[in-house]
Protein backbone atom coordinates (compact mmCIF):
# COMPACT_ATOMS: atom_id res chain seq x y z
CA UNK A 1 0.00 0.00 0.00
CA UNK A 2 0.91 3.74 -0.78
CA UNK A 3 2.55 5.16 2.12
CA UNK A 4 0.14 8.33 2.26
CA UNK A 5 2.37 11.16 3.06
CA UNK A 6 4.83 10.10 0.45
CA UNK A 7 2.05 11.07 -1.56
CA UNK A 8 2.51 14.69 -0.12
CA UNK A 9 6.47 14.82 -0.18
CA UNK A 10 7.04 13.71 -3.80
CA UNK A 11 10.04 15.94 -4.35
CA UNK A 12 7.69 16.82 -8.25
CA UNK A 13 5.51 18.97 -5.87
CA UNK A 14 8.07 20.96 -4.88
CA UNK A 15 8.67 22.84 -7.67
CA UNK A 16 6.79 24.39 -11.08
CA UNK A 17 5.35 22.20 -13.18
CA UNK A 18 4.13 21.69 -16.75
CA UNK A 19 2.12 19.35 -18.68
CA UNK A 20 -0.17 18.63 -16.17
CA UNK A 21 -3.96 17.65 -17.22
CA UNK A 22 -6.63 20.07 -15.78
CA UNK A 23 -10.01 18.72 -14.78
CA UNK A 24 -12.17 21.76 -14.64
CA UNK A 25 -15.64 20.75 -12.76
CA UNK A 26 -18.23 23.34 -11.84
CA UNK A 27 -18.96 23.66 -8.44
CA UNK A 28 -16.19 21.69 -6.95
CA UNK A 29 -13.13 22.46 -5.38
CA UNK A 30 -10.40 20.28 -4.08
CA UNK A 31 -7.98 20.34 -1.03
CA UNK A 32 -5.19 19.07 0.02
CA UNK A 33 -5.71 16.12 2.40
CA UNK A 34 -9.66 15.73 0.41
CA UNK A 35 -10.42 12.32 -1.19
CA UNK A 36 -12.39 13.19 -4.36
CA UNK A 37 -14.26 9.94 -6.09
CA UNK A 38 -14.72 10.38 -9.81
CA UNK A 39 -16.59 9.41 -12.15
CA UNK A 40 -15.48 10.07 -16.30
CA UNK A 41 -17.56 9.86 -18.90
CA UNK A 42 -17.15 12.42 -21.50
CA UNK A 43 -14.65 11.47 -24.20
CA UNK A 44 -12.27 14.20 -23.79
CA UNK A 45 -12.38 13.70 -19.88
CA UNK A 46 -11.55 9.90 -20.55
CA UNK A 47 -8.40 10.77 -22.92
CA UNK A 48 -7.28 13.01 -19.57
CA UNK A 49 -8.03 10.58 -17.40
CA UNK A 50 -5.55 8.29 -19.47
CA UNK A 51 -2.88 10.99 -19.82
CA UNK A 52 -3.31 11.68 -16.18
CA UNK A 53 -2.76 7.85 -15.23
CA UNK A 54 0.60 7.45 -17.52
CA UNK A 55 1.84 10.91 -15.96
CA UNK A 56 3.10 10.45 -12.72
CA UNK A 57 -0.92 10.22 -12.18
CA UNK A 58 -1.25 13.92 -11.51
CA UNK A 59 -4.08 16.19 -12.41
CA UNK A 60 -5.41 19.21 -11.63
CA UNK A 61 -9.25 20.04 -10.13
CA UNK A 62 -10.42 23.24 -10.75
CA UNK A 63 -13.26 25.17 -10.28
CA UNK A 64 -15.22 27.48 -12.50
CA UNK A 65 -16.32 31.17 -11.39
CA UNK A 66 -19.87 30.22 -12.18
CA UNK A 67 -22.27 27.36 -12.34
CA UNK A 68 -23.64 28.68 -15.53
CA UNK A 69 -23.31 28.47 -19.23
CA UNK A 70 -20.49 26.02 -20.88
CA UNK A 71 -17.18 25.66 -19.84
CA UNK A 72 -15.11 27.84 -22.04
CA UNK A 73 -17.40 30.85 -21.95
CA UNK A 74 -15.63 34.15 -20.98
CA UNK A 75 -17.78 33.92 -17.45
CA UNK A 76 -16.71 30.60 -16.70
CA UNK A 77 -13.50 30.98 -16.48
CA UNK A 78 -11.78 29.14 -14.03
CA UNK A 79 -10.25 29.95 -10.54
CA UNK A 80 -6.48 31.03 -10.63
CA UNK A 81 -6.30 29.00 -6.78
CA UNK A 82 -6.53 25.42 -7.69
CA UNK A 83 -6.18 21.92 -6.22
CA UNK A 84 -3.10 19.24 -7.73
CA UNK A 85 -4.32 15.92 -7.14
CA UNK A 86 -3.24 12.38 -7.73
CA UNK A 87 -4.99 9.38 -8.48
CA UNK A 88 -5.22 6.82 -5.88
CA UNK A 89 -7.56 4.70 -7.45
CA UNK A 90 -8.51 3.97 -10.84
CA UNK A 91 -11.09 1.28 -12.27
CA UNK A 92 -11.36 1.42 -16.18
CA UNK A 93 -14.49 0.17 -17.23
CA UNK A 94 -15.22 -1.82 -20.33
CA UNK A 95 -16.78 0.81 -22.02
CA UNK A 96 -13.88 3.07 -21.69
CA UNK A 97 -15.24 5.41 -18.75
CA UNK A 98 -13.24 5.45 -15.33
CA UNK A 99 -14.07 5.40 -12.08
CA UNK A 100 -11.18 7.68 -9.94
CA UNK A 101 -10.49 8.98 -6.40
CA UNK A 102 -8.19 12.00 -6.51
CA UNK A 103 -6.50 12.83 -3.87
CA UNK A 104 -6.11 16.04 -3.28
CA UNK A 105 -1.94 17.37 -2.55
CA UNK A 106 -1.42 21.23 -2.55
CA UNK A 107 -3.07 24.16 -4.00
CA UNK A 108 -1.42 25.35 -6.44
CA UNK A 109 -1.86 28.73 -8.89
CA UNK A 110 -2.15 28.84 -12.57
CA UNK A 111 0.29 30.12 -14.37
CA UNK A 112 -1.83 30.54 -17.60
CA UNK A 113 -5.25 29.42 -18.33
CA UNK A 114 -7.42 32.37 -20.26
CA UNK A 115 -7.13 30.49 -23.03
CA UNK A 116 -10.48 28.82 -24.12
CA UNK A 117 -10.06 25.26 -22.87
CA UNK A 118 -9.28 23.11 -25.41
CA UNK A 119 -10.16 19.07 -25.51
CA UNK A 120 -8.64 19.13 -21.74
CA UNK A 121 -5.61 21.95 -21.36
CA UNK A 122 -2.56 21.52 -20.22
CA UNK A 123 -1.32 23.97 -17.36
CA UNK A 124 1.67 25.23 -16.14
CA UNK A 125 1.35 25.89 -12.46
CA UNK A 126 3.15 26.74 -9.45
CA UNK A 127 2.88 25.03 -5.75
CA UNK A 128 2.02 28.51 -3.42
CA UNK A 129 3.75 28.45 -0.57
CA UNK A 130 1.91 28.82 2.21
CA UNK A 131 2.63 31.72 5.14
CA UNK A 132 3.29 29.84 8.38
CA UNK A 133 3.87 30.70 12.08
CA UNK A 134 7.23 29.32 12.14
CA UNK A 135 6.57 26.10 13.08
CA UNK A 136 8.20 23.53 11.13
CA UNK A 137 6.11 20.25 10.03
CA UNK A 138 6.50 17.35 8.05
CA UNK A 139 2.79 17.54 6.44
CA UNK A 140 2.64 21.38 5.89
CA UNK A 141 -0.24 22.56 2.55
CA UNK B 1 -2.67 5.99 19.62
CA UNK B 2 -4.90 3.46 21.20
CA UNK B 3 -8.06 2.44 20.46
CA UNK B 4 -10.77 4.19 21.66
CA UNK B 5 -13.39 2.42 24.31
CA UNK B 6 -16.89 3.15 23.69
CA UNK B 7 -17.58 3.29 27.37
CA UNK B 8 -14.69 5.80 28.01
CA UNK B 9 -15.12 7.69 24.71
CA UNK B 10 -15.58 11.13 26.09
CA UNK B 11 -12.21 10.44 28.51
CA UNK B 12 -10.57 9.30 25.53
CA UNK B 13 -11.40 11.50 23.03
CA UNK B 14 -9.83 14.38 25.49
CA UNK B 15 -6.86 12.73 25.90
CA UNK B 16 -6.33 12.45 22.28
CA UNK B 17 -6.71 15.97 21.89
CA UNK B 18 -4.59 16.73 24.52
CA UNK B 19 -2.08 14.88 23.31
CA UNK B 20 -2.69 15.74 19.49
CA UNK B 21 0.58 17.28 18.75
CA UNK B 22 1.53 19.82 16.31
CA UNK B 23 4.38 17.59 15.28
CA UNK B 24 1.43 15.69 13.85
CA UNK B 25 -0.14 17.33 11.70
CA UNK B 26 0.03 20.99 10.76
CA UNK B 27 -2.99 23.82 11.69
CA UNK B 28 -2.94 24.42 7.93
CA UNK B 29 -3.42 20.81 6.94
CA UNK B 30 -6.14 20.09 10.01
CA UNK B 31 -8.16 23.22 8.14
CA UNK B 32 -7.93 21.46 5.10
CA UNK B 33 -8.96 17.97 6.09
CA UNK B 34 -12.13 19.72 8.50
CA UNK B 35 -13.16 21.56 5.64
CA UNK B 36 -13.02 19.05 3.06
CA UNK B 37 -15.67 16.92 5.42
CA UNK B 38 -17.59 20.05 5.79
CA UNK B 39 -20.91 20.52 3.75
CA UNK B 40 -19.56 24.00 2.37
CA UNK B 41 -20.71 25.71 -0.64
CA UNK B 42 -18.18 25.07 -3.30
CA UNK B 43 -17.69 29.71 -2.96
CA UNK B 44 -16.42 28.95 0.65
CA UNK B 45 -14.78 26.08 -0.43
CA UNK B 46 -12.66 28.02 -2.84
CA UNK B 47 -12.06 30.54 0.03
CA UNK B 48 -10.78 28.44 1.87
CA UNK B 49 -8.61 26.94 -0.99
CA UNK B 50 -7.00 30.66 -1.90
CA UNK B 51 -6.34 31.50 1.75
CA UNK B 52 -2.28 31.07 1.55
CA UNK B 53 -2.41 32.18 5.32
CA UNK B 54 -2.98 29.18 7.89
CA UNK B 55 -4.41 31.79 10.52
CA UNK B 56 -6.41 33.49 8.54
CA UNK B 57 -8.10 29.85 7.11
CA UNK B 58 -8.87 28.70 10.45
CA UNK B 59 -10.67 31.81 11.19
CA UNK B 60 -12.51 31.36 8.42
CA UNK B 61 -13.55 27.72 8.81
CA UNK B 62 -13.91 28.69 12.61
CA UNK B 63 -16.39 31.52 11.63
CA UNK B 64 -18.23 28.55 9.30
CA UNK B 65 -18.47 26.63 12.56
CA UNK B 66 -20.02 28.76 14.59
CA UNK B 67 -22.52 30.07 12.42
CA UNK B 68 -23.55 26.48 11.45
CA UNK B 69 -23.77 25.60 15.08
CA UNK B 70 -25.85 28.81 15.40
CA UNK B 71 -27.99 27.86 12.43
CA UNK B 72 -28.92 24.30 13.61
CA UNK B 73 -29.13 25.78 17.66
CA UNK B 74 -32.32 27.67 15.59
CA UNK B 75 -33.19 25.15 13.88
CA UNK B 76 -32.70 26.97 10.35
CA UNK B 77 -30.47 26.92 7.11
CA UNK B 78 -26.63 26.85 8.10
CA UNK B 79 -26.21 27.77 4.79
CA UNK B 80 -22.85 29.75 4.55
CA UNK B 81 -22.31 33.35 5.92
CA UNK B 82 -18.74 33.81 4.71
CA UNK B 83 -17.75 36.32 1.97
Amino acid sequence: MTNLLSLFQDEILNSSMKNIPIFPLPGHVLLPGEPLPLHIFEERYKQLAEFALTQKRLMVLANLKSDLGKIGEEKNKIYDIAGLGRIVLDERMADGRFNLVLLGLKRIRIKYSQKPLPQYSFLKLKVLKMKSMGLSHKWEN
Amino acid sequence: MGKLNNDHLEEDLSKMIKNFSYQDISLGALTDLVSAYLPLASKEKQMILEETDMVKRAEKLIFELKFKIYSLQRGGSSSTLLN
